[in-house]
């Protein structure tokens, strides 16, 4: 399984599967027959692997969000705790969770490179290996966190942390507002790649 | 109806049912909790799938029931315990074209004329 470890960049060149020949007849069929638009696959195979990717990033904060003393043991010492839940392969990385409140937002980047806490958050996208977010994030982090789409309150303190191949960050977004009676499982799909990266915030509960 | 329809609406209940089934028969093949697409074309079809169901032209249940099928038919024929992750999007393939066939979205000789044309050197123009 070489092949996953490397980036999902462009291979060789090479004549189609016959797989990927017949999923291309049945995507112009359909497309044909005006039952499916080529950007509809894109947007769900984007949002999928946005949802499904920190999956187990997503478990720790729920279950931090729903057990004080988990949470307390997690801001302790995360590499123990995110352990607890079966998540390993951290190498001897020591990782460290970040608590955003009211009054502080954290961030998290890595300047030198693009070291990430991939066992718990998946792989990186692309634009947290981009010199302009490594670069930028530190210097002006209110105006990228904005080109997220991320507006913070003036009174919230911002603090960007730097990874290193020592210690990991992972952010733990402020639980949304009216989710009381949702079930930890629930919780977790609402934890996004990005909140656990601190640019953006949980998802809000839809009414 | 579900609770995760009411919060995120079909589109997020497809993703979600999808996301939560992790170590059933037709989950899909994830390395740390991410999907892994190893060619284009897989993640193409995946997206292709989610987007009909999400055009409610196919129950996601009815799908993965296929999908299971196809698992328990090609595992039993090829004798080993359990398929290699690369060939899960050729079952995935296989059980959509069924669906299709089966729902009537897609006649069997409107999709062998589509790949036919888009064999190599096989140009048809409509």
């Amino acid at each position: 399984m070489t092949d996953q470890e490397s980036e999902r960049g462009p291979h060789h060149p090479r004549p189609l599967s016959p797989a990927a020949l017949r999923a291309k007849a049945i995507e112009s069929l359909l497309v044909e027959k005006g039952l499916l638009a080529s950007d509809a696959i894109d947007r769900v195979v984007e949002i999928y692997e946005k949802d499904v990717g920190p999956l187990n990033g997503a478990k720790v904060v729920a279950r931090a969000w729903c057990d004080p003393a988990y949470k307390r043991r997690l801001l302790e010492d995360g590499t123990a705790a995110i352990a607890e839940l079966g998540f390993g392969g951290l190498q001897g990385e020591h990782m460290v969770v970040l608590e955003n409140t009211p009054r502080v937002h954290n961030v998290v980047c890595c300047t030198l490179c693009s070291c990430y806490p991939w066992p718990v958050l998946g792989l990186p996208p692309t634009w947290y290996k981009s010199l302009a977010y490594r670069s930028r994030i530190i210097r002006e982090p209110r105006a990228v966190l904005h080109e997220f789409g991320l507006e913070l309150p003036e009174t919230v303190e911002i603090r960007v942390w730097d990874s290193s191949a020592e210690i990991r960050y992972m952010v733990m977004p402020e639980r949304p507002a009216a989710t009381a009676n949702l079930s930890e499982a629930e919780l977790a799909s609402l934890v996004t790649r990005d909140s656990l990266i601190g640019v953006g915030l949980a998802e809000p509960v839809a009414r | 109806m579900d609770r995760y329809e009411r919060l995120f609406g079909n589109a997020g209940y497809i993703a979600r049912r999808i996301a939560s089934d992790i170590s059933g028969p037709a989950a899909i093949p994830r390395r740390n909790g991410e999907p892994v697409f190893t060619e284009p074309w897989e993640s193409r079809i995946f997206g292709t799938a989610v987007v009909l169901c999400e055009r409610g032209l196919f129950e996601w249940d009815e799908f993965r029931q296929r999908l299971i099928a196809e698992i328990t038919a090609a595992d039993s024929a090829s004798g080993e315990a359990k398929s290699p992750p690369s060939a899960y999007y050729e079952r995935f393939l296989a059980a959509l074209e069924r669906v299709l066939i089966e729902k009537k979205i897609c006649a069997k000789e409107e999709i062998e004329l589509h790949a036919r044309a888009e064999l190599p050197g096989e140009h048809e123009h409509h």
